[in-house]
């Protein structure tokens, strides 16, 4: 540890109790596991970054920091107190949640690929990168409208979820 | 074959601001005007309404008892629960979870207080 974060160290305890104390704060449903034991604190002034692959417990653990889920184990304290402590003079906890959003001229690479299953056609559409040169349109016309709306309709939402999930 | 309906409406109805309404024969539960649960006459199925993490982990830990609802509904929270496979526990967390996502701001600071008040 150098000294600067020494420093820092002895300065955030020198600011008073951690804002958030989180002790082996643990969600479970059922045997579902929503967030393995955590133990974290952090102090005034710190920036925390979680990052884990998705479904890895990020959106759970500020969910029970807000309350929005009562934990399974564990435990947290907001200012060293209760959540009473949230909401009292410069004691505010605000979350932003982050929503897919695309520049107005962003157009996207897809890959379309058409099967034949027995007597049907399978039709599969793969985001392979964004590009200004979008070729949806050149395979468009390849199957009645109808069936490949359906099939471009779903991947797109998939992929604005996807993306509006990803904190 | 019983439904879901008696015990959904245990839990759901102990919650502040909780009434119970009526869509299609189908029974719910809203608060603030918003249904976060439903209940089936003669079928033990339940909906609630979660975000799509809880879903996601819900339905990897109890594949024989928790589905997402068809398309939109789905992707929009809707998950079905198969109330004679899961514990009574698992239920009435999933029911107070749903609550928490839909309820008013001031209704859940309320609640909230409540729960951390010394008994």
């Amino acid at each position: 540890m150098t000294m600067t974060m020494l420093q820092e160290k002895a300065a955030r305890a020198a600011a008073g109790p951690p804002i958030l104390d989180m002790r082996a704060l643990e969600k479970h449903f059922g045997r579902a596991q929503a967030l393995a034991p955590v133990t974290l604190n952090i102090g005034a002034g710190e920036f925390v970054s979680l990052i884990g692959p998705s479904g890895c417990g990020k959106s759970t653990l500020l969910k029970l920091v807000a309350r929005l889920l009562e934990p399974s184990g564990g435990g947290i304290t907001w200012w060293d107190g209760d959540f009473a402590q949230v909401g009292q003079p410069g004691r505010r906890l605000a979350f932003g949640w982050r929503q897919a959003t695309f520049a107005p001229d962003q157009t996207t690479m897809v890959e379309v690929r058409f099967e034949a299953v027995g007597e049907e056609t399978r039709v599969t559409v793969e985001h392979t990168g964004w590009d200004r040169v979008p070729p949806v349109h050149v395979a468009r016309h390849a199957l009645p409208d109808p069936v490949f709306s359906r099939h471009l309709a779903d991947w797109w939402r998939a992929l604005l979820a996807s993306l509006g999930e990803r904190l | 074959m019983t439904g879901s309906v008696d015990e959904v409406a245990r839990v759901a109805l102990a919650l502040p601001g909780v009434v119970q309404g009526q869509h299609f024969e189908v029974p719910d539960f809203r608060v603030g005007g918003r249904i976060f649960c439903t209940a089936r006459r003669g079928e033990p199925l339940a909906m609630v309404k979660l975000p799509q993490e809880i879903q996601t982990a819900v339905m990897t830990g109890h594949p024989e008892a928790i589905t997402l609802a068809a398309g939109a509904w789905g992707r929009a929270g809707a998950t079905l629960v198969r109330t004679d496979l899961v514990r009574a526990e698992l239920l009435a967390d999933l029911i107070v979870s749903a609550w928490r996502h839909t309820a008013p701001k001031p209704l859940l600071a309320a609640y909230l207080a409540d729960q951390e008040r010394p008994r």
